[in-house]
């Protein structure tokens, strides 16, 4: 019987190891490869996607209670002018005519001014007043809205 | 049988197959790189207007916290600050000094400032009125705070950082007479950009000093 000799077993095992890739096996790493840049590119854009929403909505609510803040200090009696105010968005400007800078192109914003009577059931108090509301968008969803009432003044 | 067999499997890559494997090893390289770098760029600016707006909005909610109940802006000086009438607990519309707040834009630091009288607790009402003094609307409010300032009776709060520039418009003729101004911020992103914001100022109980 022929002994097999270890160092030539060694050697072929060895240089069979050095073997390069078949062409299955580069297509199969290129994939996977792929698979995975794709996976992380996605990711990064659903993540850009979410900070940027999260960055209007801030926005949105900034917008819409920038005019609330306005609207708490014009003249009751003037109050229902703005019912129905709409700035389109890149086109918010304040009350005064106050241009919103470049940061805030993508958001716009309505007002309504209803008139409303608050009753109090506990106290039987009935307090006359409006109720504002500003909601600010993007043009297709609403990103904020506020709400706020506001008393008739007693002469 | 075997041993041709072994030896093709033992070849080698050919020059063409070396120098192909490592073109294509560059381009997908250089391409998922410049994907990667994109990306990090793109959350790096993204992060930093993400700050920004929130800094904004800290900084709108800060000035509305003293402006809402406030009376009255009774100055405005560009580059250096607006002077506030918080509150007029006599009822006696005359502002003293206790009852103004001064906003100090520090261009230099980056930040705006909140400063106040802060007398000692355990002074009589004699000492008071010695420094707590009535001001007339002319008077110079940044120079009386300043001189109270030298003496120690002041406090200062910062309420926003990482501002370039800010300033103070309203409409109208004069400031005194606006229940409302706006106030336009500059912010610093990083050392390149900086990105504007405005914050509108409204004092429902709006009152002018005599």
């Amino acid at each position: 019987m022929r002994k097999s000799d270890p160092s030539r077993t060694r050697r072929i095992v060895t240089r069979s190891s050095r073997r390069g890739l078949t062409l299955l096996e580069s297509l199969i790493a290129t994939t996977i490869l792929s698979v995975v840049v794709l996976a992380v590119a996605a990711a990064l854009n659903a993540s850009q996607k979410l900070a940027y929403e999260g960055r209007q909505r801030v926005m949105g609510v900034n917008a819409a209670d920038d005019m609330m803040v306005e609207l708490m200090t014009v003249p009751y009696a003037e109050l229902k002018t703005y019912n129905g105010l709409t700035q389109a968005p890149g086109a918010m400007a304040t009350i005064d005519g106050t241009a919103y800078p470049e940061t805030y192109t993508n958001i716009g914003r309505s007002v309504e001014v209803v008139a409303e009577n608050i009753t109090e059931p506990g106290m039987g108090i009935t307090v006359a007043g409006v109720m504002i509301t500003v909601r600010a968008d993007d043009g297709d969803h609403t990103l904020a809205e506020l709400s706020a009432f506001r008393p008739e003044p007693q002469s | 049988m075997m041993r041709p067999s072994r030896k093709t499997s033992r070849r080698g890559l050919t020059l063409v197959e070396l120098l192909l494997a490592i073109s294509i090893t560059v381009i997908l390289g250089t391409a998922v790189a410049t994907v990667l770098t994109a990306a990090a760029r793109s959350m790096t600016v993204s992060r930093n207007t993400q700050s920004a707006v929130q800094r904004a909005h800290a900084l709108q909610s800060r000035f509305r916290a003293y402006t809402d109940p406030a009376m009255c802006l009774l100055d405005y000086r560009e580059g250096e600050g607006i002077v506030l009438w918080l509150e007029d607990p006599n009822a006696d519309t005359r502002v003293s000094l206790s009852e103004v707040r001064i906003f100090w834009v520090h261009a230099d630091e980056g930040t705006v400032t909140v400063e106040r009288a802060d007398f000692p607790a355990d002074w009589d009402v004699d000492t008071l009125a010695t420094f707590d003094i009535l001001l007339s609307p002319g008077a110079d409010f940044f120079a009386e705070m300043q001189a109270l300032r030298a003496l120690g009776y002041t406090k200062t709060e910062t309420i926003a950082d990482g501002v370039a520039n800010a300033e103070l418009t309203w409409d109208g003729l004069t400031l005194r007479e606006q229940p409302r101004a706006v106030v336009r911020v500059t912010l610093q992103i990083d050392d390149d950009s900086t990105q504007q914001t405005i914050a509108c100022l409204g004092m429902p109980n709006h009152t002018e000093p005599q």
